[in-house]
């Protein structure tokens, strides 16, 4: 332990000569010259008349270790270093770094007096690097530098030409008077740089472009590059960010180069001292101390967007730059109290801002200004969730900035689709239709138009609208899709209706739209069935075979038999017989037939058409086989869901059992394989059962698999009276055996007389434990809810209009089984 | 966001026409292959002010702090340039020598 604590140097000491030798070649070798100087140190301690070579890599060691100080700037250290070697190892290697680093460490008279003394050990190249450090030494006039330069240096050849240059420059004497002096500055002498540097100064007055070209040819350790920088900052394209990087006395400089003022440059200086990022106090102080400077309306916008992060500076903004109006104060409390999230006081100020543009509606602007807020105020409401009472606030407010602004497409089809959340099918439809009416050219709401006129059953108006998108954009798929299904849903009215003839035509229309048989043979079964209800046997059969042949797999065909066949009112399984499709158990299916099958499935799902439990019930058997040969996650979920929303519970069953085999104790394939099991039913779960699933619960939670959470709390919610909680992401979950008591006491208050079972609660409810989170006419409510139902549901609504908040999906979305 | 104004190079009340002929001549000199990042932030700034609805929103509801550095480089615009002085130059060229050897 003590050796360990010891200090590098006594570690060092206690090595034999044999490992320090080995050491400090490794040192050398990986480039550590600190560690390396004291290897070889000692090694010449221990044995100073060696003849190994260690002077030679001691000497190596302190110049390439002077070299890395230098590397860092830290040119005195380096000088001092260098000066070492001379008396440690009898060499003065590389003399022209030593006089290199006195020169930027600013020891000039030293650095003249190395030069003369190591001059003839110099190369004529290191000579003439050195000699354009010293001769910009010389402009600046340097008095040790000039005086120890020898009458008939080189430095002093050029010296007046470049002063001469210098001076004109400065006294702004014209370009050519400036470009005669350098003139006289020869390509090899040592002045050439400055030659260079004044030729970019003087070129940044004509082509700023050039001027920093001509720069950049500078080498990079030229001393003029503290000019060449300057240069390129003036020439840049936003000279203001370019004078942040360079140092004041540049800054000075490129002040006078750009033109600037006094009050340009302390408007300059004052914005160099701000931060990066500078806070909103800050960033307001700098705007009010230069507001004379800054342009005065940018200034005053300035300072206003920053009064909502900055309230405190509204009395300064005010004192300079006047009152403001009120639209303008509610506007910056309305932003202050968005910043705070106090979204109901920003509405408030909203709605105030809105009302005082309203007053002006004549002003188009105004107009068009009360409308976006209003829009705003709608987002506000729906984003933070402040839809509460009878009307919800979104639908008013965007209804009401279409009275103002009617030219705003996106607003329609959003009220539109608010409607259609709440289950409110007839304003779904109006504002559609409205908006139709309002951009008959619109591709984006004519398809919205199809859609709500095929609910509706109006399918003319929806071939109609369909047909227009189709005008306007002929390779609109959706629109083609739509437009086929439209006629297809027009053609199975007229069969039922016995127009056969219009059917006929409708399915015409469709066959004309289809590309590529892309319906999977629905045409064709439909003429099938319509030849069939027209008493044509053979042209039905024909037409069924054909339609049954580009379904594709047998599965899908009898899949599609059955539907289309019941949707017109015909018996499919006199169809099936007569063409002789035989017994659907033998039928064989694959991956891909079960997976077209469920594409299908869904698709009628969408459609409406809800009566697909029987026939793929007659399909378990293939189906089963099928599902057997699922492997992919992806493919299990899809069939699994399809099931579920089918519903078809025997199948649903078996596919989330396949599923677990692959995907063991996954959330979602539990949840199915009890969904399936209990065919749908909370109360038919098993008690075992119940707990696996509680288990799934806990596992989407803490996998934060929401989509697996909201199935099951959905799943153990049934039977539950509606609860207050549905806005606040879906009731608690009531652990069973709390469900099962209060079930026991409502039935057994079922059975008492009225007045007596009012006694008896209200008895109950007094000994309610204290509750933190609910005051206690609230907690009664809610007690009284979970006892007796909607009954005391409605009573608490009619009670309280405002609490609880409205569901988000009102309506049919929302309708419980039970 | 920077003042999408002053990015265009436009005034605050010019119109549509205005505004998109800034946003061509942006473009032109600044082309997305050349300078993606400029380029992005002139279809920022042209997206968020192009319509007289657009201008008007960012108007009402633009609520990111102002655009401090375009401020300054409005007021800080180029006037008649001038020489420095002998006494400037020399005090740049007084500084130590810029960087390693």
């Amino acid at each position: 332990m003590a050796k360990a604590q010891s200090s590098p140097r006594a570690r060092l000491d206690d090595l034999p000569t044999r490992e320090l030798i080995a050491r400090g070649s490794a040192l050398l070798a990986t480039h550590d010259y600190k560690d390396a100087i004291d290897v070889y140190k000692l090694l010449l301690k221990r044995e100073p008349q060696a003849e190994a070579g260690w002077r030679e890599s001691l000497a190596t060691a302190y110049l390439e270790r002077a070299r890395q100080l230098a590397g860092k700037a830290m040119y005195r250290e380096a000088a001092v270093l260098w000066e070492n070697l001379p008396s440690l190892c009898g060499q003065a290697p590389h003399p022209e770094g030593y006089i290199d680093w006195l020169l930027r460490s600013g020891q000039h008279a030293k650095a003249m007096r190395a030069y003369a003394a190591h001059a003839a050990a110099l190369s004529a190249a290191e000579i003439g690097e050195l000699e354009i450090e010293i001769a910009a030494l010389t402009l600046t006039g340097q008095k040790e530098v000039l005086q120890a330069l020898p009458p008939d240096a080189p430095l002093r050849q050029h010296l007046n030409a470049a002063q001469d240059a210098l001076r004109a420059y400065a006294q702004g004497e014209p370009e050519e008077q400036v470009r005669d002096a350098l003139k006289n500055i020869s390509f090899r002498s040592p002045y050439r740089d400055w030659r260079q540097a004044l030729s970019a100064l003087l070129k940044l007055e004509t082509d700023p472009t050039e001027a920093a070209a001509l720069a950049k040819r500078l080498s990079p350790t030229s001393p003029y590059q503290g000019l060449a920088e300057i240069v390129r900052a003036c020439a840049a394209a936003d000279p203001t960010r370019a004078l942040l990087t360079l140092d004041p006395i540049q800054r000075e400089l490129a002040g006078s180069l750009l033109g600037l003022d006094q009050r340009q440059m302390k408007l300059l200086k004052e914005w160099t001292r701000l931060n990066v990022h500078p806070g909103d106090k800050a960033s307001f102080d700098f705007i009010i101390a230069n507001q004379a400077t800054l342009n005065a309306e940018l200034a005053r916008h300035a300072s206003l967007a920053l009064l909502p992060a900055y309230p405190s500076g509204l009395k300064i903004h005010t004192r300079l730059f006047g009152p403001l109006s009120p639209f303008e104060s509610n506007r910056l409390q309305a932003l202050q109290a968005e910043r705070d999230h106090q979204y109901s006081r920003a509405l408030r100020s909203w709605r105030t801002c809105a009302e005082l543009l309203i007053q002006d509606a004549g002003n188009p602007d105004n107009r068009l200004a009360a409308a976006l807020i209003l829009r705003h105020m709608a987002e506000l409401a729906e984003q933070e969730d402040l839809d509460w009472g009878e009307t919800p606030k979104t639908r008013d407010y965007l209804e009401q900035s279409l009275r103002l602004d009617p030219d705003d497409r996106d607003i329609y089809l959003k009220l539109a689709k608010l409607c259609q959340d709440a289950g409110d099918d007839k304003e779904y439809h109006q504002w559609v239709e409205r908006a139709a009416k309002h951009f008959p050219n619109d591709p984006q709401v004519l398809l919205a138009a199809v859609e709500t006129a095929t609910a509706r059953n109006a399918y003319k108006k929806a071939a109609g609208f369909a047909a227009r998108v189709l005008e306007l954009d002929p390779i609109n798929p959706k629109a083609r899709a739509i437009l086929i299904s439209a006629h297809l849903a027009h053609a199975r009215k007229q069969i039922l209706a016995g127009k056969y003839a219009l059917a006929e035509k409708e399915l015409d229309s469709a066959g004309q739209l289809e590309r590529d048989k892309a319906r999977g043979g629905v045409i064709e079964i439909n003429r099938g069935l319509l030849a069939s209800r027209q008493d044509q046997p053979e042209r039905a059969r024909q037409w069924l075979r054909e339609g049954l042949r580009l379904a594709g797999s047998p599965v899908l065909a009898w899949l599609r038999l059955a539907v289309e066949a019941e949707r017109v009112d015909l018996e499919p399984s006199v169809l099936r017989r007569d063409l002789d499709l035989g017994d659907p158990r033998k039928l064989a299916a694959g991956r891909a037939d079960l997976l077209a099958l469920i594409r299908a499935v869904n698709a009628y799902h969408e459609e409406g058409f809800e009566y697909l439990d029987a026939t793929l019930r007659e399909l378990e058997r293939p189906l089963k086989h099928a599902i057997q040969q699922l492997e992919e996650e992806g493919d299990l979920v899809a069939v699994c869901e399809s099931l579920h929303q089918a519903p078809c519970h025997e199948l649903l069953e078996i596919a989330a059992a396949r599923a677990l085999e692959r995907y063991p104790e996954q959330p979602l394939f539990v949840y199915y394989l009890i969904y399936g099991r209990a065919e749908g039913d909370i109360d038919s779960v098993k008690d075992r059962d119940y707990e696996r699933l509680e288990n799934a619960l806990d596992q989407a939670v803490a996998a934060k698999d929401h989509r697996t959470v909201t199935a099951i709390n959905q799943f153990f919610s049934q039977g539950a009276p509606p609860s207050p909680f549905s806005r606040m992401g879906g009731p608690p979950q009531m652990p069973r055996e709390m469900r099962r008591e209060l079930d026991d006491i409502r039935r057994q208050l079922e059975r008492v007389p009225p007045a007596l079972r009012d006694q008896m609660l209200d008895a109950m409810l007094d000994d309610l434990p204290p509750d933190d989170d609910f005051p206690p006419k609230v907690q009664r409510a809610l007690m009284k809810i979970l006892l007796l139902g909607d009954e005391a549901f409605r009573d608490l609504l009619d009670e309280s209009p405002d609490f609880p908040p409205s569901p988000r999906g009102r309506g049919g979305r929302n309708k419980r089984r039970r | 966001m920077p003042n999408p104004f002053a990015v265009l190079g436009v005034a605050e009340d010019a119109d549509d026409d205005a505004i998109k002929k800034a946003y061509l001549q942006q473009v032109r000199e600044h082309p997305p292959e050349r300078n993606p990042e400029r380029f992005q932030a002139i279809r920022a700034a042209y997206e968020a002010v192009k319509t007289r609805r657009d201008r008007l929103r960012h108007r009402i509801l633009q609520q990111e702090p102002p655009d401090l550095a375009g401020l300054v480089a409005t007021a800080l615009q180029p006037g008649a340039r001038r020489r420095p002085s002998e006494f400037q130059l020399r005090q740049v060229l007084s500084q130590p020598l810029i960087g390693p050897k």
